[in-house]
């Protein structure tokens, strides 16, 4: 059972991880929405390490605008569930 | 890959990378090079733009291509090639323009799409479309309403997005496809007759290619999504080696 569902509020995990991950540093710290839940996939983390537990992934969308920059644009990214926290 | 590419610091690492492994007795050159022939025997933009021809001519097949990406390459025989991860085709609309990037690694359908060009594997391409996705479009050439949303997919997992148009704007007959440079947000999408020039390529022809052409064989699938940074036909001093009429690096990082 997945703690997220679509159209939850979340924040990207902002801590810095000693191995590999794929959670790009852009991305973390930032709000957005999940748009959709997906399947279980094997979280990169611990797959580069030999350990295929599965674990849920899912799609968030971070809407960003900024300053001095034309027109709306919106990141859609894929993450999984350890990567998120609950936004406040 | 881009006839340019041998002289990037990318293909720099992987060429020390390579190194490493033949010096560990984890690979040897030969069966590098036998895995790279394997997967680009196989990879070509044909692929991507029979897809696209298809949805095209069969709105079924449209909405079948955008509710599930890997069932409709393997409609037309292109399961192998979509294998190893999930494969999402977003369309591009007046109101909604998608645009690719993996920041990460560059993965890429490269199956579906062919090898993926320089840019989109350089720094400066990786770093700026999340944040600055419509200047980035600009320096391609593609210049945006302010009333069309960007949507920037980020290829950070097992998963490749694929960006078409999905909807023929011109009608007609056709008997030949044109193939496009892949381009950010333009994907494989094919453009409509008499407008075969190619963005940012002042007079860039492409060569027209027949839809009907053949297949490559090929021997296995391609391993994963991800376009390795090793360009086939070179050695791992960046010598030889096919060019990449798509490259657009220079025009994309002027004094980056």
């Amino acid at each position: 059972m997945t703690r997220f569902t679509a159209g939850a509020r979340v924040r990207a995990r902002a801590a810095d991880p000693d191995g590999h991950t794929r959670l790009p540093r852009y991305a973390r710290g930032h709000i957005g929405e999940v748009v959709e839940v997906r399947a279980a996939w094997p979280l990169p983390d611990d797959a580069v390490r030999g350990v295929f537990a599965l674990s849920r992934s899912m799609r968030c969308a971070s809407p960003r605008p900024r300053c001095g920059i034309r027109g709306l644009h919106s990141v859609i990214i894929d993450m999984w569930e350890s990567y998120l926290e609950e936004a406040p | 890959m881009s006839g340019e590419h041998g002289e990037l610091p990318v293909a720099a690492r992987v060429r020390r990378l390579e190194e490493r492994m033949i010096a560990a007795g984890l690979a040897t050159d030969t069966e590098l090079d036998e895995i790279l022939e394997q997967v680009f025997a196989f990879a070509s933009p044909v692929n991507g733009a029979r897809m696209v021809a298809r949805a095209w001519k069969d709105p079924a097949y449209r909405d079948r291509l955008l509710a599930d990406g890997n069932a409709a390459a393997a409609e037309l025989g292109l399961g192998a090639g979509a294998q190893g991860y999930l494969l999402k085709a977003v369309e591009n609309t007046p109101a909604v323009h998608n645009m690719i990037v993996c920041p990460l690694c560059s993965c890429y359908p490269t199956a579906l799409l062919g090898p993926s060009p320089s840019w989109y594997k350089s720094f400066a391409y990786r770093s700026r479309a999340v944040r600055e996705p419509r200047a980035v479009l600009a320096e391609f050439g593609l210049e945006l309403p302010e009333s069309t949303e960007i949507r920037v997919w980020d290829a950070n997992s097992e998963a490749a997005t694929w960006s078409c148009r999905c909807a023929r704007k011109a009608p007609g007959r056709w008997t030949k496809l044109s193939c496009p440079p892949s381009s950010p947000g333009t994907g494989s999408s094919v453009p409509p007759p008499g407008k075969q020039t190619v963005p940012g390529r002042p007079g860039g022809q492409r060569r027209p290619i027949t839809c009907s052409s053949p297949l490559p064989p090929h021997r296995k699938p391609p391993p994963d999504a991800c376009c390795p940074h090793r360009t086939a036909g070179r050695d791992r001093h960046g010598r030889g080696g096919p060019g990449h009429e798509g490259d657009v690096e220079r025009r994309v990082l002027p004094g980056r």
